[in-house]
């Protein structure tokens, strides 16, 4: 069995996007915690292997029609790989440039999340958290008032 | 630099619109520079997408245990101020390390992609391969 450690970057976007600058932050966080473990190594040898053994796989996935749909597509490969069995994870690791056209993709696409979806989640955090709100307001008005009431009654036993 | 601490400064003039989950202490501020763009067709932000995949993931639903997920906002870290990254990853569970998968979804010049580390586990196996 293929143990070998890679790395992929989805990307709903075709062409000229760099991700050196990723691939570096990433090893240097690897090599950080491998140098815990290997310590007889430099760390700049260290970086250079891991930069060696962590392979980066640039998938260009089939493009948007809409640029801004990026991060929709990017919630919706997460969630399906988060929640997708072994067999679905496989699948996209597996996925290269040239899955562009597969019925993986076409399947997929039509389980993405939409603008509206999210809108709507927004609207509805929004509105519990007015709501909560709104009732702890009333629990502090009763509050004040039950205190209110209270001082009159000690205020008017002391006039009596 | 220069667009890091003007996002930052923006950001904090930005009044909150909602908070994510509400009164938890790591929750996601949702501002108006967030919900805008949302409703006006435009770019998704770091806390709209950070808080659509809690939604996504359901109050229930955890993650398997082989898979390390990670904000966006903890790429977009690592890319610009690494040693605060890479102290507070420290300080986090070392088992990170020990999962099968890290997910993280980054966002670079207003552009969302998904990475994927397959087998972060074994990578310490294959550098001492490597090494000898």
């Amino acid at each position: 069995m293929n143990n070998t450690p890679f790395w992929v970057i989805l990307d709903p976007k075709r062409g000229g996007n760099d991700y050196r600058g990723l691939k570096k932050a990433l090893g240097d966080c690897m090599m950080y915690r491998l140098h815990e473990k290997i310590e007889t190594l430099d760390k700049a040898v260290l970086c250079s292997l891991v930069g060696k053994a962590l392979t980066l796989r640039h998938v260009r996935v089939p493009q948007q029609s809409d640029s801004s749909r990026c991060g929709l597509f990017v919630l919706g490969l997460r969630t399906a790989f988060i929640h997708g069995d072994d067999e679905t994870r496989r699948l996209l690791c597996a996925l290269t440039s040239l899955t562009k056209k597969s019925s993986v993709w076409t399947g997929f696409m039509s389980t993405l999340p939409t603008r509206k979806d999210v809108i709507t989640a927004c609207d509805k955090v929004r509105r519990q958290g007015l709501k909560d709100n709104s009732n702890k307001g009333k629990s502090t008005s009763s509050d004040g008032q039950a205190k209110r009431t209270v001082v009159g009654m000690v205020e008017a036993a002391a006039a009596a | 630099m220069f667009d890091v601490d003007n996002d930052i400064i923006h950001s904090n003039l930005s009044s909150v619109v909602f908070r994510s989950p509400p009164g938890e202490p790591d929750a996601i501020d949702i501002t108006e520079d967030d919900v805008d763009p949302l409703v006006d067709g435009g770019h998704l932000s770091d806390g709209i997408v950070d808080f659509y995949s809690l939604v996504l993931l359901g109050p229930d639903m955890g993650v398997s245990s082989n898979i390390a997920t990670f904000t966006s906002l903890f790429a977009t870290l690592l890319m610009q101020n690494r040693a605060f990254t890479l102290a507070s990853l420290a300080s986090q569970a070392s088992s990170s390390f020990e999962r099968e998968f890290w997910v993280m979804a980054v966002v670079r010049h207003r552009h969302w992609c998904l990475a994927i580390v397959v087998r972060p586990n074994e990578l310490a196996n294959c550098v001492i391969k490597l090494a000898t």
